[in-house]
């Protein structure tokens, strides 16, 4: 019964961060077409070809 | 304000919305830099929070499986980086995570350290503080040296592997050609070890792989920065929750605390997105070099502040 607990509870904080993560996600996706895209487009924004990186490190 | 008993061995309340605030700034610098933020996480949960060394290092894993998942997808999605780096490493890191938690436990179960005219200080503790202080001065060595040659650097190196040290100098056969990223003949047994020694680094510190392996896939493999960027990231999430599940098995994980900054994290991780596409890469390189270097003073500061 214990076992069964704790092989709960370790499903438990993997499952719960993923749906989350997944929800986020979701979300995520839907503001980058709405926001990004129009900062993406601004004039405003520096012309660097290494810009296009999203991630450096 | 909201004073919450976490579980897991944290024996005083804590406020969650200011962990949920934590969070959202942890949540910023990783959306910022692209990195996962567990190197800010884990140290500042201890001193920040109080929370015990083996719990922050548990929680800050369970945080990384919803943070990592929503990586995962976005590199699928985009098609970026080599899988069969992921399929090679992925046995090495599975052991080394198990091993990582044993390691964790062994060091939590051995109490404390008297050091002369100071207050014993948890082993765990001080071996964390010692391993995250290494660990971040190479990590903000290379950021630095490569923001430094990247300044004379005319034109972009661009999306093009240069093959460094770990392909051409290990020649461990059998091999395994990476067509993806443009790598030919790498030694399987050194990707395997790599995934090896980062998987004990997930498991001993909570920390996902962008502080540790992109550095590696960079300046190790000689990946480009978009290639690197999307290669381990299935490795990273699986690695992640496997090692949350054994260190719940300890009693490592509290899943309020978890939770609390994944929220925020959450959120600053879409604010950090959009700094990022309004800054350039060089001041986003430099600002994020700053940024370890302070997590490193910060550390050593509060370990000489227990020690002595």
């Amino acid at each position: 019964m214990v076992l069964l607990r704790q092989v709960g509870y370790g499903l438990l904080c993997v499952v719960l961060p993923v749906a989350w993560g997944l929800m986020v996600n979701r979300f995520s996706s839907i503001i980058e077409k709405k926001w990004l895209s129009k900062l993406k487009a601004s004039p405003s924004k520096p012309e660097d070809p290494m810009l296009s990186v999203e991630y450096f490190i | 304000m909201f004073l919450v008993r976490l579980g897991a061995g944290i024996g005083h309340a804590v406020s969650l919305p200011a962990l949920a605030g934590f969070g959202l700034i942890v949540g910023y610098f990783a959306g910022m830099f692209g990195v996962g933020g567990g190197f800010l996480l884990t140290p500042a949960l201890i001193y920040g929070f109080g929370v015990p060394p083996a719990v922050a290092v548990g929680s800050a894993l369970c945080q990384k499986c919803g943070t990592s998942i929503g990586s995962f997808l976005k590199f699928r999605k985009l098609g970026r980086g080599e899988p069969r780096i992921d399929m090679v490493m992925i046995g090495g890191s599975l052991v080394g995570v198990d091993a990582g938690t044993r390691l964790l436990t062994y060091l939590d179960h051995k109490g404390t350290v008297h050091f002369a005219h100071g207050h014993p200080v948890p082993l765990v503790q001080v071996v964390l503080d010692v391993l995250f202080i290494v660990l971040l001065s190479v990590t903000a060595w290379f950021t630095f040296r490569d923001a430094w040659l990247a300044r004379k650097r005319l034109i972009p190196r661009g999306d093009v592997s240069i093959p460094g040290p770990l392909v051409t100098k290990v020649r461990i056969p059998p091999y395994i050609d990476l067509p993806e990223v443009g790598l030919h003949q790498v030694s399987i047994p050194m990707m395997c070890y790599l995934g090896f020694l980062l998987g004990v680094a997930s498991g001993l510190m909570g920390i996902g792989g962008g502080v540790l392996f992109l550095p590696v896939l960079l300046y190790g493999f000689g990946l480009s920065v978009r290639n690197a960027a999307g290669t381990g990231v299935f490795l990273l999430f699986v690695t992640v929750a496997v090692g949350t599940i054994e260190q719940s098995f300890q009693h490592y994980v509290s899943l309020k605390l978890s939770f609390a900054i994944l929220i925020g994290s959450s959120i600053g991780a879409q604010l950090g997105t959009l700094s990022a596409h309004v800054l350039s890469n060089r001041i986003l390189r430099l600002l994020f070099a700053i940024l370890v270097a302070i997590t490193i003073l910060m550390i050593v500061w509060d370990l000489l502040r227990v020690v002595r």
